[in-house]
């Protein structure tokens, strides 16, 4: 071969080349601004042992056992840090998706629907977070708030969450619902332990979840004390329980026994709550009620 | 139990826990490190790049042609790595967040363990299946920090807890105050930056805190919440109704004196706002004094009075504006 066609197959075989390079970089160029786009959702952008794990899988990094093992270290972290958060907050969250709206340097905005239950108390909120770097530091606000709640609980809850959606007051709706969520296992407990304790006067016909607690002597099963024990929401969130005596007492029985203190059983039931407060005018309720 | 009072009111540069509070850094700084990553992945490929230019330099003697396709190959070569890399890491990316979807239907209950088709070797599907769990898992606490969990760190080895309570008041996350609790030997809060009108001490003995922090935190949180949302009512009538003329507040936001001026007569009417319930934001009393001793007494002001009682006082004072009331 000679030089002077070395020299032109070279040539061919550059310019070749040459546009191979070309249309590699432009490829190279898009696939660097679609991997961008991927990170602009701050949940999927990797850093740390996450970053370590996808460069193994993209055959990049050697000792795949070694990057396993640290990623399912940090996992199990995080594991026990969600416990302790779950523990210390008193509510569970099960889920929590995240869409990215907006992200430039200093504006991030994204939406978030988060699921989970207080106690047995179900609820999923969505919402826009919106974060904001300005010069005196980072400005969080929630915008467009979306409360959902256990359906059961509704009539309770609905002028507050229309007032808590209004004022955007995410903070609010779950102090709230933690706080209502608290009064009821009161409520539940106290129930509990009146059933397990004077289980011949005391019955729960709807479960210790509900509001009402029956209370009648095994002899005289037509006349019955109802105790109401209620867990009010006001709008502003405050929770305040109200419990009240009923009684279902037949007409022929309160003609046998005209006394004040048949008849006047919830007003001086009121007195007793004020002075005992509610689990000792309870008991005393139900002493009275079991004749001993 | 005692209280040691809080050494400075700028808690961030303080030592011990207060640092441990950037933890939950938040995902705009996280921003930041989106250059840095993309750099990691290319550095190879540019650093080999650099070397076949110094190479190709330093051949300029030599017949260029033969030497300039070997460079060029190489070229090639580094640019296919490159873009193969970028293919697989794409394509992961798209694993992982198919995979997280399906988690979280999981955790939801709404569909059944199915493997969506994954062509991934069994140690390859653990370790994405490990990524996607990884995830979900930063998204839930981050979702904690957001709807204003406590943030609590453990300190000392166990013997000790730092907590955070946030506030919050029309949509805009305000001020954090943290404590740092003792655990062991009893619970006893050790440092805190709360303001001194805020009854810690009360609340603290009033709590079951050994056996449950939340009794103490939950209280805490309504009271510098309803002064947070005192506070910005407060600063939001300075603000927007500078013709109502500020008389008298007070620290703890828990009175408020303002002077309005009726248009028309251009009568005085001084307003007290009591706000004695220092776990609300709203008031538990409202006031009217004027020279005019009826007006306070007429219907409109009777009304304006059970207003004031049930709207934070900036939004009550727009709409009385609006209405042509008072100035």
């Amino acid at each position: 071969m000679t030089t002077g066609k070395m020299s032109n197959e070279n040539t061919e075989e550059a310019a070749a080349l040459q546009a191979q390079i070309e249309h590699l970089q432009a490829e190279v160029s898009a696939l660097r601004r679609q991997q961008k786009d991927d990170q602009k959702d701050v949940t999927f952008h990797f850093r740390g042992q996450m970053q370590n794990a996808m460069l193994s899988l993209c055959g990049q990094r050697q000792g795949d056992e070694k990057v396993l093992s640290m990623l399912m270290e940090e996992v199990e972290e995080l594991e026990e840090d969600l416990k302790l958060q779950t523990q210390m907050n008193g509510i569970s969250l099960t889920g929590c998706t995240t869409k990215t709206l907006q992200s430039s340097g200093r504006k991030l905005v994204q939406q978030l629907c988060v699921s989970g239950h207080c106690s047995e108390l179900l609820f999923q909120v969505e919402f826009q977070l919106s974060e904001v770097n300005e010069a005196s530091g980072c400005v969080r606000t929630i915008s467009e708030l979306n409360v959902v709640i256990d359906a059961g609980e509704m009539q309770n809850f609905s002028s507050f969450l229309s007032g808590v959606e209004e004022s955007r007051d995410l903070l609010l709706f779950f102090r709230t619902l933690r706080s209502f969520s608290d009064r009821c296992d009161d409520r539940r407990r106290t129930f509990q332990h009146f059933q397990e304790k004077y289980p011949a006067v005391v019955s729960l016909p709807a479960g210790c979840r509900s509001e009402v607690m029956h209370l009648s002597h095994p002899e005289l099963p037509g006349c019955v004390l109802l105790v109401h024990w209620s867990v009010h929401v006001s709008r502003e969130g405050g929770v305040s329980p109200k419990v009240e005596l009923l009684t279902k007492i037949p007409e022929r029985a309160l003609q046998l026994f005209p006394s004040q203190a048949v008849g006047g059983a919830a007003e001086a039931f009121q007195s007793l709550l004020r002075i005992l407060g509610a689990e000792a005018a309870l008991e005393a309720v139900i002493m009275a009620v079991s004749l001993s | 139990m005692t209280l040691q009072p809080p050494k400075s009111n700028t808690s961030a540069t303080t030592s011990g826990c207060f640092h441990l509070k950037q933890r939950n850094v938040h995902y705009s700084t996280q921003h930041k490190y989106s250059q840095n990553m993309e750099v990691a992945t290319t550095k190879g490929v540019l650093s080999h790049l650099s070397r076949l230019e110094v190479q190709k330099r330093s051949l300029k003697s030599q017949p260029q042609q033969p030497g300039g396709v070997k460079a060029l190959r190489a070229t090639v070569e580094a640019l296919l790595t490159q873009r193969d890399q970028l293919r697989a890491e794409i394509q992961t990316h798209k694993n992982i967040k198919k995979l997280r979807v399906s988690m979280d239907k999981q955790c939801t209950n709404e569909e059944e363990e199915t493997e969506e088709g994954m062509d991934e070797d069994s140690e390859n599907s653990n370790l994405l299946r490990l990524m996607a769990r990884h995830t979900q898992l930063k998204d839930l606490l981050h979702a904690h920090n957001v709807v204003g969990g406590y943030n609590v760190v453990k300190t000392r080895q166990g013997k000790g807890v730092c907590v955070s309570v946030a506030t919050f008041y029309e949509g805009v996350y305000l001020n954090t105050y943290n404590l740092e609790i003792d655990v062991k030997p009893t619970v006893r809060i050790s440092r805190h930056n709360v303001p001194p009108f805020i009854p810690l001490n009360n609340l603290a003995e009033q709590s079951n805190m050994q056996t449950d922090l939340r009794t103490l935190l939950d209280p805490l949180s309504q009271h510098l919440n309803a002064f947070a949302g005192r506070q910005q009512q407060f600063k939001f009538v300075k603000e927007l109704h500078k013709s109502v003329e500020v008389m008298e507040s007070n620290v703890l936001c828990s009175l408020l004196v303002l002077k309005f001026t009726v248009p028309r007569e251009k009568t005085a009417v001084l307003c007290s706002l009591d706000y004695t319930d220092c776990t609300r934001s709203l008031p538990t009393r409202v006031h009217f004094e004027s020279d005019d001793e009826e007006l306070p007494e007429s219907p409109v002001w009777k009304t304006h009075c059970s207003f004031l009682m049930e709207t934070p006082v900036h939004k009550a004072l727009k709409t009385m504006r609006k209405t042509g009331n008072i100035v």
